[in-house]
């Protein structure tokens, strides 16, 4: 698969976290292009074009989000509702990664229509194994919805 | 008696008195006849002379009285007639007396009427005084037997009247003296009422003054007695204000105490969040990067140094350990356990596949029994059999030949489900230690574990209302035991239940 061909939005705050991610999926063969963003307002703001990312957003939707659920602004949930209530965007898988295995969590997030809910093992063979099976399920066995759907994000169209 | 004796005796004294009356009026009526007979008797007298002196003067005034005196002695007989109507004898002498006697009237009347013939001729005298004749005899002894009958007849009423007198004399004697009996015997008897009465009353008297200090007596007393109601009533109301205030004292001290429970639940929620979300992370980090390390600059690296690496990456392992366990603990404390309907089989099925993953490989005989289905929370009771399963993988570790048997029994609802190992066991007198937090029966560098599990197994039985213990003999491997309600049976209903809440 081309690197140029597909994009995976990364949402995390913790650094570390998000060095190890991206370091799993490299090893895995998945470092096309990772997009990082480090809290849940800068991701929206990412997506739909807006703010410091007016004219430099998206151009087409991403293959897969992986999304951790605490988040600094606003929460890995509340990027969930917004994602999957705009019609423009309920489309895109979204992948929650999280250290959490709360009950409450898990509820919430398949509620708002979460693709996937994995939880990141402190083992980090098996972390990166997860990845991997990530990768090659919603990038390769799973059809991504057509692009045609997504507005092109340099309409600046606002939620 | 007496006084039926008494009014008898007035009785005959009044009748007696009565015909003292009745004689009296006799006495008079016999007076008023004698009277009009002498009238009678004395007017014919009166008449007779009066004959003989006309003839031998012929005074006409004579002639003048003569019809007067006739007529006195018709009205003198008439009311003799009336006076003695009730007399047979006197009206028969009447009968015969009133013709002669007119008779004897017209005789002298006729005299008259012939003498006045000769009237003027001055006086003629007479050859003395006529002859009397029989009949005038007559006339004048039928007066006299006339008065005679009626003196006769007072006579006989007036000694009746007498004889009357004298039996009323004597009732009225006996009347008085019976009268007198009676007042003596009556006094007799009032003065003996007196004395009993005033017995009586001096006997009344005292039960009086008796009664009247019993009476003060026991007023006092029940004053007393009212007093100590009253006090107990009010103590008791008191006492409940008292309660009612307490009671809403605690109530408020629930309600408080509830709400900082509900505070210190969030609280605690918002910990294991945390602690689930946010202590795992540094973990994740520092097994990461030392295997990162390990990988890329491994080669380079002194032994040493790779042993420290291994040490870093083992202690952040146990520590993800730990700090998974001791959620899972706080998870099962919180929640009550769903009850189903729960096959046993299934559930140690898909615990032996989990545990399968940590045996690495290694020859165990596994030895299932009839499990029969159970009234159970399937993801507690799963664990149940993880951390039991977990276990005795663990301390086989060192078996030539691991065997691990699951056995199960019906009694009293129950199921009574045993796992059974042969491996290292433990000594019998920790067995009580081994259901504790944090409580361990072999060094880490032994058996590896976080003193967890089987807190967590004890509370998730309890909370099913079972029981679990163990026994084991060290060298000769372990059987855990523990009881749950058979499908269909109530935990609550059930006996031998032990604290759900534990």
């Amino acid at each position: 698969m081309n690197a140029d061909e597909y994009e995976i939005l990364l949402v995390e705050d913790d650094p570390a976290d998000a060095e190890l991610t991206k370091r799993s999926l490299l090893e895995e063969g998945l470092g096309g292009r990772i997009t990082h963003m480090r809290d849940g307002a800068e991701a929206l703001d990412y997506i739909f074009c807006r703010g410091a990312f007016r004219g430099k957003g998206l151009d087409r939707p991403p293959c897969m989000i992986l999304l951790d659920l605490k988040l600094p602004r606003l929460s890995g949930h509340e990027v969930l509702r917004v994602i999957k209530s705009d019609w423009r965007t309920s489309a895109i898988p979204v992948v929650v990664l999280t250290s959490s295995n709360h009950e409450k969590d898990l509820l919430q997030c398949y509620r708002l229509g979460v693709n996937s809910y994995v939880q990141k093992p402190v083992d980090l063979k098996k972390f990166q194994e997860t990845l991997g099976a990530l990768g090659l399920y919603w990038l390769v066995v799973n059809q991504k919805p057509p692009d045609s759907i997504f507005p092109r994000a340099a309409s600046g169209e606002n939620p | 008696m007496l006084l039926a004796l008494l009014l008898g005796a007035f009785a005959l004294a009044y009748q007696s008195v009565r015909h003292v009356d009745d004689m009296n009026a006799w006495v008079a009526h016999t007076q008023d006849v004698i009277r009009e007979t002498e009238t009678l008797r004395l007017a014919r007298s009166s008449l007779r002379n009066d004959f003989f002196a006309y003839r031998e003067t012929g005074d006409p005034q004579i002639i003048q009285e003569f019809e007067a005196k006739r007529q006195k002695i018709g009205d003198t007989l008439r009311r003799l007639r009336s006076l003695t109507m009730d007399n047979d004898e006197q009206q028969r002498l009447l009968d015969e007396l009133v013709p002669a006697l007119m008779k004897e009237a017209e005789r002298s009347e006729r005299a008259f009427r012939a003498r006045s013939q000769l009237a003027g001729k001055g006086p003629i005298f007479a050859e003395g005084p006529p002859p009397v004749t029989p009949a005038e005899d007559r006339a004048r002894e039928m007066i006299d037997e006339f008065e005679k009958t009626e003196v006769q007849l007072f006579r006989t009423r007036s000694e009746a009247v007498q004889q009357n007198a004298h039996l009323a004399l004597k009732s009225l004697l006996l009347t008085g003296l019976l009268t007198c009996l009676i007042l003596v015997a009556a006094g007799h008897l009032i003065q003996r009422e007196m004395m009993k009465r005033a017995k009586v009353e001096v006997g009344l008297r005292r039960a009086q003054e008796f009664l009247g200090v019993r009476y003060d007596e026991q007023r006092t007393e029940l004053d007393h007695v009212v007093e100590d109601l009253h006090a107990q009533i009010h103590a008791r109301k008191s006492a409940e204000q008292e309660l009612h205030r307490l009671n809403a004292e605690l109530e408020e001290r629930v309600e408080s105490r509830t709400a900082e429970l509900q505070e210190l639940n969030k609280e605690l929620e918002a910990f294991t969040y945390s602690v689930s979300h946010d202590l795992r992370a540094p973990l994740r980090h520092m097994d990461g990067f030392s295997r990162i390390l390990q990988q890329e600059f491994g080669p380079q690296l002194p032994d040493e140094a790779r042993h420290y690496l291994d040490r870093v990456r083992s202690a952040a392992t146990h520590m993800s350990a730990l700090v998974e366990d001791l959620l899972n603990l706080s998870r099962v404390g919180r929640q009550a356990p769903r009850r189903q309907r729960t096959s046993l089989r299934a559930l140690a099925d898909e615990a032996r596949q989990e545990i399968l993953e940590e045996a690495q490989g290694r020859e165990i005989a596994w030895n299932f029994g009839a499990l029969p289905e159970v009234e159970a929370d399937p993801g507690l009771l799963r664990q149940v059999f993880v951390n039991l399963f977990s276990n005795a993988v663990k301390f086989t570790r060192r078996s030539s030949a691991p065997a691990i048997e699951i056995r199960a029994r019906q009694e009293n609802g129950r199921v009574h489900v045993s796992v059974r190992d042969n491996g290292a066991g433990f000594d019998p007198r920790y067995a009580d230690k081994l259901f504790g937090v944090f409580q361990r029966l072999h060094r880490q560098d032994e058996y590896e574990g976080t003193g967890i599990g089987l807190a967590t197994t004890q509370r998730i039985i309890h909370k099913h209302g079972g029981r679990v213990w163990a026994e084991s003999q060290v060298g000769e491997g372990a059987t855990f035991h523990f009881t749950i309600p058979a499908a269909g049976q109530d935990a609550a209903a059930l006996p031998e239940t032990i604290g759900a809440s534990a």
